[in-house]
């Protein structure tokens, strides 16, 4: 969580000093990965793959590699080994 | 004398402030004249005391006091049918103090004030505590204004319709947008209220430890039946609510030119008990 809080810190600070030039609003997506990434810390992943959702929700921490892999998986099927 | 008046900015002279030529002062929701009277004098004092600070307010619209900002600001937001308004996402209970709303005008987009009638009260206060509560949070908001106007003069597609965030949940996007909206208000209107920074110290920590607790809640609920759906729903809103905790307390530090590290003792004791 420490983590997280400073790389925000971070990116917040570095969109202040470029308020001016943003250049679309993809600006914003660090911190919607940093939102995300403590979502999976807690037990959540999701993932869209054209209209389709995906959410997996796991109560134990080691379980969340595996539920990003299989996530990834689907979004991503050309990535997949052998695919 | 009608409830709802018009605030004058036109320059007389030859410098110019930025601020609007003119805006709407609505205090329907106090009957004494005399009441409304004070709180008209004290509340344009108060935008002119931002604006030399620095803050931009060109494109306020006005300003509303009432007894539930939330309706308010949503009863502002007059679009034609086919928009859809901005997000209107309840904020953080201990934050609805007041609120910022974007309305269309002629055409153009403006950002109307709404502040809850105990906050514009405490702007006549006796206790210097209380006039700064008032003072800080008029401040925060007229920051927004500032901020907010920027944001949508240069992605005027964000406002009006659905927001396009590729692949991305537009609920967590929207909650990254305020992240920022929120840190950015509050490190323009900081130095107005610099004590706050234990409050929002207090409520990040206090949004940091509960929410591992509700996220498991509600992994159980959906364990038990709950549909993944408002599972997902409600995740998203309490991680993003952590963040946008996190935004104020961080454009308050930085709006005291100091950093996380130096003054922050109680949510580093926080970072340390729960070793995520």
């Amino acid at each position: 969580m420490k983590d997280l809080i400073t790389r925000l810190e971070r990116i917040l600070h570095e969109l202040w000093l470029q308020e001016f030039v943003w250049e679309s609003i993809e600006v914003f997506a660090p911190i919607y990965e940093l939102i995300c990434e403590m979502m999976a810390q807690c037990g959540l992943v999701f993932g869209r793959h054209e209209e389709e959702w995906r959410i997996v929700m796991y109560e134990k921490p080691e379980a969340g590699e595996a539920a990003r892999k299989a996530l990834q998986r689907w979004t991503d099927p050309v990535d997949e080994p052998g695919a | 004398m009608s409830a709802i008046r018009e605030l004058t900015f036109a320059p007389k002279g030859g410098g110019r402030l930025p601020l609007p030529d003119r805006c709407s002062l609505d205090l329907s929701c106090f009957e004494e004249p005399e009441v409304q009277d004070a709180l008209a004098v004290a509340i344009e004092e108060i935008l002119y005391v931002v604006t030399f600070s620095g803050i931009e307010l060109q494109a306020l619209d006005g300003v509303t006091v009432t007894s539930d900002c939330r309706v308010a600001a949503c009863a502002l937001q007059d679009l034609p049918q086919d928009q859809v308004p901005l997000e209107m996402n309840p904020q953080p209970e201990v934050m609805e103090m007041a609120r910022t709303a974007a309305v269309r005008r002629e055409g153009d987009l403006r950002f109307h004030i709404v502040l809850r009638r105990g906050l514009a009260l405490s702007t006549l206060s006796l206790e210097p505590a209380m006039q700064r509560l008032a003072l800080g949070c008029i401040a925060h908001e007229a920051a927004h204004v500032e901020h907010e106007s920027h944001l949508y003069r240069m992605f005027p597609d964000s406002y009006g319709k659905p927001l396009e965030c590729g692949n991305r949940s537009r609920q967590t996007f929207l909650k990254a947008m305020d992240v920022w909206s929120e840190y950015a208000a509050c490190r323009s209107s900081g130095m107005f209220r610099p004590e706050a920074v234990e409050e929002f110290e207090g409520i990040l920590c206090r949004a940091i430890e509960d929410s591992s607790a509700a996220a498991l809640e509600q992994i159980k609920a959906h364990r038990e039946g709950r549909g993944a759906g408002d599972v997902f729903r409600e995740l998203q809103q309490i991680f993003g609510d952590v963040f946008i905790c996190a935004g104020y307390l961080l454009g308050h530090v930085h709006g005291m030119e100091r950093n996380l590290k130096d003054h922050t003792e109680r949510l580093h004791e926080v970072f340390k008990r729960i070793r995520r």
